[in-house]
């Protein structure tokens, strides 16, 4: 099984100091959801991947990466 | 913690509390009671719902944002999940009840039939009809 990493906290603080809420709002989840995806805990779907990337201006692959286990 | 989890802790507990209360009073009071009251039941459940809906409200009101949210795709995959995980559980337990149905009705008949004819009690019980317990049943023990 694979692993995705995100930048979204990272890129949080770049954009201003975005909360979780800001954001989840933005992408039109819930915080719990935000968090969740942040502590790689859950891996969200195609179209709220593109959303989150949206929010942050850059392309998919620079907020999410994808590590294959050996 | 979100509302929906909130939600779903309420009514575990709430379950958890009222009808082991309830069980626990139909156990105690023993066969002697009368077994089954109807009465009670209704009793039990209108004490559920009433607690569930009051102590929803309560937390609504604290949380009046998340109340309103719809649920989004995790909340989904939860709640897809959690059917899924409930409907096994029904599954296995309605596999359980016809397994012991089927042992139980096995011991009677091998009990009960030879004390209704004359003569060898063991003879009867030998030609009994055999009750094969599907595999299914054993699958699942």
């Amino acid at each position: 099984m694979g692993m995705i990493r995100n930048e979204i906290r990272r890129l949080r603080f770049e954009h201003g100091e975005m909360t979780q809420q800001e954001l989840a709002e933005k992408i039109k989840v819930t915080r719990q959801t935000v968090n969740a995806i942040e502590q790689g805990k859950y891996s969200p779907s195609l179209e709220a991947a593109f959303r989150i990337s949206a929010v942050f201006g850059r392309p998919l692959e620079s907020v999410f990466h994808y590590f294959q286990d050996e | 913690m979100s509302f929906r989890e909130k939600s779903a802790w309420i009514s575990m507990l709430s379950m958890s509390g009222i009808y082991g209360f309830y069980f626990w009073s139909v156990v105690h009071a023993g066969p002697k009671a009368g077994g089954f009251h109807f009465g009670s039941l209704l009793e039990t459940i209108i004490a559920l719902v009433v607690l569930q809906i009051v102590l929803t409200i309560a937390v609504a009101i604290f949380t009046p944002r998340e109340a309103k949210a719809p649920r989004d795709e995790r909340d989904k995959l939860i709640e897809l999940r959690a059917m899924r995980v409930a409907y096994a559980g029904s599954r296995d337990e309605r596999r359980a009840r016809l397994l012991f149905r089927r042992v139980r009705s096995s011991n009677r008949l091998q009990h009960e039939l030879p004390a209704v004819h004359s003569g060898d009690s063991r003879d009867h019980a030998l030609r009994l009809p055999d009750h094969p317990i599907p595999a299914w049943c054993l699958t699942w023990v």
